[in-house]
């Protein structure tokens, strides 16, 4: 599978500075370019998730050193716990507040519910089944993932200041 | 280490549950703007009523007559407009998150 070797690659460096994409849908929703409560949830939720999986990373990888089975065994689920709290604050946030909730954040619940899957999948993958055959996909399919969580978010708030508008009657 | 299978499981779990409560709150949300139409639509009704009213004091019409052609103006008005009227309504709710029509009239 070497022709997905660049491509793998590729993604890796992209996929370390989605989160400035994430930040500045946010950003730029929050100064009024795209005033939706709901959009402005699932965007600070994505922004927020992504600082603590990247933050926790480093320092899984420095406790492996001393408890390299539980590290090994913890790793999985710890990002799964995330993304599936993440979807669930969002969905609470929306009930909590009584706001309706709009495609985009519909989508984003969507696409966290799918990294959750792929991190449980890669669990039984790599150490309940141990056939590990699943490592491309997991490599290509997270960054992809978070690379199209960003273009979803990005769209509407360029749409909504660049895009044609339509006029009312 | 069986105790991460079945909290992998559970998350799994959790997050299906999770998206299926984020479906279902988005498909009461959906129908709900079927109810900002209707509102829409009863907005317009009551201005009919108030034209009529209007028509009645400034044109000194025979009221019965005033009413009946008022009335048939609006009607013909909410069946062009209802369409883009409920859009309008729905694209203010969304915009300013705006629970209900009768506390934000987006005229």
């Amino acid at each position: 599978m070497d022709i997905f070797a660049p491509y793998s690659v590729w993604l890796y460096h992209v996929g370390n500075v989605t989160w400035l994409g994430y930040f500045l849908a946010y950003y730029l929703a929050d100064r009024g370019w795209y005033p939706d409560r709901s959009f402005k949830i699932a965007a600070l939720t994505l922004v927020l998730a992504n600082f603590v999986m990247q933050g926790m990373e480093p320092v899984l990888m420095a406790l492996s050193a001393e408890h390299g089975e539980l590290i090994r065994h913890t790793w999985y689920p710890a990002f799964a716990a995330i993304n599936c709290w993440s979807a669930h604050y969002i969905v609470s946030k929306h009930r909590q507040r009584r706001i309706p909730m709009s495609p985009y954040a519909l989508s984003m619940v969507f696409s966290l519910f799918v990294l959750t899957l792929v991190q449980a999948v890669r669990y039984f993958d790599r150490l309940v089944l141990d056939t590990n055959s699943l490592d491309l996909m997991y490599k290509l399919l997270i960054n992809t993932v978070n690379i199209g969580i960003m273009l979803v978010l990005l769209a509407p708030v360029l749409k909504s200041k660049f895009g044609q508008r339509r006029p009312v009657n | 280490m069986w105790i991460f299978t079945l909290l992998t499981l559970a998350l799994v779990l959790i997050g299906a549950r999770g998206l299926l409560v984020a479906y279902r709150y988005y498909r009461q949300q959906r129908f709900d703007h079927s109810e900002i139409e209707k509102a829409a639509v009863n907005t317009m009704a009551g201005r009919a009523h108030a034209l009529v009213l209007e028509r009645l004091t400034i044109e000194r019409m025979p009221p019965d007559m005033a009413q009946y052609q008022a009335l048939q103006e609006w009607h013909t008005r909410i069946a062009q407009y209802r369409i883009d009227y409920a859009t309008l309504c729905q694209h203010y709710m969304t915009q300013y998150n705006v629970q209900s029509l009768t506390q934000h009239q987006p005229d």
